[in-house]
């Protein structure tokens, strides 16, 4: 049986808001689901707030693209429920979440080559 | 407060636990099976931590967005099940899925349309059609279709088939090679099984003996033959495919003849449908008669064979439209 060929980071884009927060969320820490939804609603300052069911979904599709894995242990199994289900960031969904941030800043360089004011979002920069 | 000492969640944050663990019942089993439990697990931190901040009204504030997302979810896990999202695949795999796709389409439609030529046979055989040219004219158009499309699929099928038995031969590939011999084997059996209902002599289509129980079996018995061994050979010349290293090129050629094969999908099916309205109009004893299979109605047999022609000609098209769209994307990287 042959196996094909793994698709390059740009065959996954572009990604939803959704994964984008959760690949973001997982960058340098494990995560259960709930740590990923409190995440992304902080990091996104309330502006996105995941249902259970689309986190889920998200992760399901993550796990099956090979964007994120399940770790086998827990953080901290001593203070921790053991059903809670932690997953990380693969290398692969580092390259996928590169690829989307590049892709993003072209839009907005392109935006701004035609002239367009963008104006300053407060996710913790000044307005000006 | 300190953890060992905070209470217990309360009745509230339980019951909207304990409700919202039954509407994941709306979620495919699959999906419920692999991740209802995290789903509710969430979904019980979000309530306590409402409840913390909001007390019930929080809780109960929760109920539009959690029913909101548990439906959009159901929705969406449910059309995953029928349209696969093809996202992340390399443009090799969605060409031969494409492909592969469009041929069990069609074969699907030529399946039914097998059902409808049979249901229209007597009316073809009156002098309705020489009354009402119409009638004549849809079943010619759904002819000519039939003969145009089975030339489009082997134009472009023949040459696939050729190199993946080129592929198996070259690698000593037998299991590609044993899927070949499922579709002789499968008309051997179709063949025996109509020979021996042949012999038979189950009476004809009269009021004593088309519907006695030994006719039902028998000519149901060699519908489901016919049936499986369509779709067991129609599987193992896909796998046959799947299995194989034949080269995107290849499979992207297949899409000029599959674009033939899908408007004349959609060509045999306008006709199909005009011709049951022509019947509908001037002969309704018949339309709403029985004329069907082992003289069942016709009017249901008319519409369940419109009905997979048209669910046929969309999943064609639809994966035809992918193959394509994915082509264009392979030129606009290179």
């Amino acid at each position: 049986m042959t196996h094909p060929a793994r698709p390059a980071p740009e065959d996954q884009l572009p990604l939803t808001p959704a994964t984008f927060h959760i690949l973001l969320a997982l960058v340098g820490q494990e995560r259960h689901g709930y740590s990923i939804l409190r995440e992304v609603e902080s990091a996104t300052q309330g502006t996105l707030r995941l249902g259970a069911t689309t986190l889920y979904r998200s992760i399901k599709h993550m796990l099956a693209a090979g964007l994120i894995a399940e770790c086998d242990e827990r953080p901290d199994p001593t203070m921790d429920d053991e059903r809670r289900r932690y997953y990380r960031l693969t290398p692969f969904g580092h390259a996928v979440l590169g690829a989307e941030a590049a892709r993003l800043a072209t839009l907005v360089a392109l935006a701004q080559t035609k002239g367009i004011v963008i104006p300053r979002l407060a996710l913790g920069g000044e307005r000006g | 407060m300190n953890a060992s000492l905070r209470p217990s969640p309360p009745r509230i944050v339980a019951l909207t636990v304990w409700a919202y663990q039954r509407l994941l019942v709306l979620h495919p089993p699959a999906f419920r099976r692999a991740y209802g439990p995290s789903i509710v697990q969430v979904f019980r931190a979000t309530c306590v931590a409402a409840y913390r901040q909001r007390g019930t009204r929080g809780v109960v504030a929760l109920w539009g967005a959690a029913l909101g997302d548990v439906a959009r979810g159901a929705v969406a896990e449910y059309a995953a099940l029928i349209f696969p999202s093809l996202k992340g695949y390399s443009t090799m795999q969605i060409a031969r899925r494409s492909a592969s796709v469009l041929f069990g389409a069609y074969i699907a439609f030529v399946l039914a349309g097998m059902g409808f030529a049979k249901l229209s046979e007597g009316v073809m055989q009156s002098s309705l059609p020489t009354a009402y040219p119409i009638l004549a004219i849809a079943y010619d158009a759904v002819l000519v279709g039939s003969v145009v499309s089975l030339l489009a699929i082997l134009v472009g099928g023949l040459p696939v088939a050729f190199a993946v038995l080129r592929f198996a031969w070259a690698n000593g590939r037998r299991d590609i090679l044993l899927r070949f011999a499922v579709p002789p084997v499968a008309l051997l059996v179709i063949a025996a099984t109509l020979w021996v209902v042949t012999m038979r002599h189950l009476g004809g289509n009269t009021a004593a003996t088309i519907h006695t129980l030994p006719r039902v079996l028998t000519i149901g018995g060699l519908i489901a033959v016919f049936l499986a061994g369509a779709i067991l050979s129609t599987a193992a010349m896909l796998d046959a495919i799947a299995r194989s290293d034949i080269g995107e090129p290849m499979l992207r050629r297949t899409f000029a003849p599959g674009l033939v094969v899908t408007i004349t999908m959609g060509v045999m099916l306008l006709a199909a449908a005009v011709w049951s309205i022509g019947l509908w109009r001037t002969a309704p004893a018949l339309f709403w008669g029985n004329e069907g299979l082992l003289a069942t109605s016709t009017v249901v047999g008319v519409a369940l064979y419109l009905m997979l022609m048209v669910g046929t000609t969309v999943v064609a098209a639809r994966a035809l439209a992918r193959g394509t769209a994915a082509r264009q994307g392979t030129s606009r990287l290179a």
